[in-house]
């Protein structure tokens, strides 16, 4: 367990500039980045305003790992003052993503990295991304067989052989 | 692995989905069914697409997904028992000839008023209670001819304009359906209008439009955009296409001609008429597009006769484009044919455009390609082969997913059957039915085993309907001798034109409504 380390405010390098925050990864590894890019995050703002109540800055701590902390941290740098319509509190929210290009090359990575950050932007409250990672995911499963979806998901089929013939469940709405 | 992801998370990804990737997903175990069982986005995504429909928009406030859902089930129920709501009388089309053309929803109608010098434009928006779509109707001051597309989702209505000079000379228009002024997005000039020759409209899919030209004493086909004015597939000699042919758009790449082979042989072939201008292009010089021959079996006999009765169709017949139809989204070609002869019959074929486009990548451009049925045809297929005496009429809805087909069943009545053919639910063989006049008869290719049996929902598995209903008693008298006129279906109902004894005007016209 890293310590909880204060940020005093003397670190902050000049007027007009974004605070900075101290983000610790499960891997124990300190990362300073500034406070703007990471508004995208509604947890992290949310840590931000508690700060504010109690005049108390201090590390705010993550369960992964500082090589998914990096590629989030990319990701908002990369959007560092965009709007993006998931990302806003106030807007309702749409159905399916939008198809953004720059996101496509970005989570172009393996199976296993998508999962870590998409599990990663849910806990930072990262709607646009959840939304690019999840139609990644998608992607790799559409138009496949439940076999094959079985393989890209790594799950097992649990189903009794009744269970598995038997039509759905009617959702009633 | 993925069920390290929370619930919700796992939401967001099935919300990218498709129907029929989602029913493939909530078989892979019980955590998946559960999710997609219990949401109520996903089952609407998964239903509006197994009842062939597409979503309004989302800005509505009045209809949340639940509501959407709610009114998506009612609507296929009704459809189902065909248990309409309303029952609305349309007396402005009183004195019309039956609809020039319709495609969701929307009908364009002919005035017939000979006492009226300038021929006007009908244009009739189906209602719908349970969709919310309120009947419409307005007259478009314009003088349409008799050859119309619609594309209601594109707001087009396309007709030819004959010049002073007859036939030689007619305009292709294009117009704003709502408004009857020129479409904003239409060519201002289009190449086919140059041509100066006698010519047909087909069919049209997105930006193309089909015709059939007048070409050095021959008709040819000519595929043209109306947005930019060009030519993508012209008109040339083709040595081995005879005058007489079905034809229609596959998808916005490919061509469908029902043809008979050198040896009279029934066969589709199908065109990839975008390939031909980009070759036309590079080669400066004209070659026919590649094309494919998919072929009948031997033993089909039924199939065989009403293919060849529609190839030999003549190309100039107007009433043949009800009867043919192809739905490039659900990948079904479905045919019908309604020959004036002892036989009679409907036809459906599917061809799914994945096996379709396989062949078409296996094989070199430039050659014609035959492809055997063993090549395309699927396995255990039921071939239903009843044809007797009487005809059968029908119209394709728009959606197009259900077919009406009225015959005699004695003198006083006239029966409408109502087949459900949506892709989706193709499960199982058309029933046939017997009465008094002999048989009817309905060829299903590819039905027997639906389009993803393995996927067990019921919902993606249904028989298609048939049901037969005797019209209501104010249109019983609908004139049998019309087989495509009197009845047309849309997605919202089916409207009923009556005629007077004297068989030439309408007295009345009623829409029924879901």
């Amino acid at each position: 367990m890293p310590t909880i380390v204060s940020v005093d405010d003397s670190t902050v390098p000049g007027e007009g500039s974004s605070r900075l925050l101290l983000l610790v990864s499960s891997d124990n590894k300190h990362i300073v980045v500034e406070e703007d890019i990471m508004s995208r995050s509604r947890f992290i703002s949310k840590q931000v305003e508690g700060f504010e109540a109690t005049s108390q800055r201090h590390a705010i701590l993550l369960p992964f790992s500082s090589f998914v902390l990096n590629k989030v941290i990319e990701y908002c740098s990369h959007y560092r003052g965009y709007y993006l319509l998931e990302d806003d509190p106030d807007a309702a929210p749409p159905g399916r993503s939008p198809v953004r290009e720059w996101d496509q090359e970005f989570l172009d990575v393996d199976r296993n990295m998508l999962l870590r950050i998409i599990k990663a932007a849910h806990y930072l409250e990262i709607k646009s991304l959840v939304g690019s990672c999840a139609r990644a995911i998608a992607d790799m499963i559409r138009g496949k067989t439940t076999e094959e979806m079985r393989e890209i998901l790594g799950v097992e089929n649990d189903f009794t052989p009744e269970e598995e013939h038997s039509p759905s469940s009617k959702c009633t709405g | 692995m993925i069920r390290i992801l929370p619930d919700d998370v796992l939401l967001v990804v099935l919300e990218h989905l498709q129907c029929s990737s989602l029913l493939a997903c909530q078989l892979t175990c019980r955590k998946f069914r559960t999710l997609i069982a219990d949401s109520v986005s996903l089952q609407y995504t998964i239903e509006l697409e197994a009842c062939g429909m597409l979503d309004g928009p989302r800005d509505s406030k009045n209809f949340d997904v639940t509501e959407r859902l709610k009114r998506l089930r009612l609507y296929d129920a009704a459809w189902r028992q065909l248990d309409w709501s309303e029952r609305t009388a349309l007396p402005h089309l009183i004195g019309r000839i039956p609809p020039l053309g319709f495609a969701g929803g929307v009908l364009v109608f002919h005035s017939l008023d000979v006492t009226d010098e300038a021929t006007r434009a009908i244009h009739q928006q189906m209602p719908s209670k349970l969709r919310g779509v309120r009947e419409q109707h307005a007259t478009l001051p314009v003088d349409v001819g008799y050859d119309t597309l619609i594309d209601p989702s594109q707001d087009l209505l396309a007709f030819l304009k004959f010049g002073s000079a007859g036939v030689a000379s007619s305009h292709c228009e294009l117009l704003s359906t709502s408004t009857g002024e020129p479409h904003p997005l239409a060519a201002t000039v289009a190449y086919p209008n140059q041509l100066k020759s006698s010519r047909i409209l087909k069919d049209i899919c997105n930006d193309y439009i089909l015709e059939a030209v007048l070409v050095s004493g021959r008709w040819d086909l000519l595929v043209w955009n109306w947005k930019t004015g060009l030519v993508e597939m012209p008109p040339h000699e083709r040595p081995n296409l005879d005058s007489n042919y079905a034809c229609h758009f596959l998808d916005d790449t490919h061509l469908l001609v029902v043809r008979n082979g050198g040896d009279d042989t029934p066969c589709l072939r199908v065109f990839a008429f975008r390939d031909a201008k980009s070759r036309s292009n590079n080669d400066d010089k004209v070659s026919d597009p590649p094309s494919y021959y998919f072929m009948l079996p031997e033993h089909m006999k039924d199939a065989r006769h009403l293919m060849s009765i529609m190839a030999s169709r003549s190309l100039c017949d107007p009433l043949n484009a009800g009867f043919f139809h192809s739905d490039p989204d659900d990948r079904l070609l479905s045919i019908t044919s309604s020959p004036l002869t002892a036989t009679a019959g409907i036809l459906f074929i599917d061809i799914p455009l994945r096996t379709l486009r396989t062949y078409i990548a296996a094989h070199p451009v430039g050659h014609d390609v035959i492809i055997p049925w063993d090549g395309w045809g699927p396995h255990g297929t039921r071939v239903d082969t009843h044809f007797a005496g009487g005809w059968v009429g029908g119209t394709f809805s728009s959606g197009p997913r259900r077919i009406t087909v009225r015959k005699p069943a004695n003198s006083d009545t006239t029966l409408v059957g109502i087949y459900d053919y949506h892709p989706r639910r193709v499960a199982r063989a058309l029933a046939r039915e017997r009465d008094g006049h002999g048989e009817d008869g309905v060829v299903v290719l590819r039905g027997e085993e639906g389009l993803n049996p393995e996927f067990g929902d019921p919902r993606t598995a249904l028989p298609c309907i048939h049901k037969e209903i005797p019209l209501p008693e104010v249109v019983a008298s609908v004139a049998i001798m019309d087989m495509s006129l009197g009845v047309c279906l849309s997605e919202d109902g089916m409207l009923f034109m009556e005629y007077d004894q004297a068989g030439e005007l309408i007295a009345n016209a009623w829409a029924f409504t879901f």
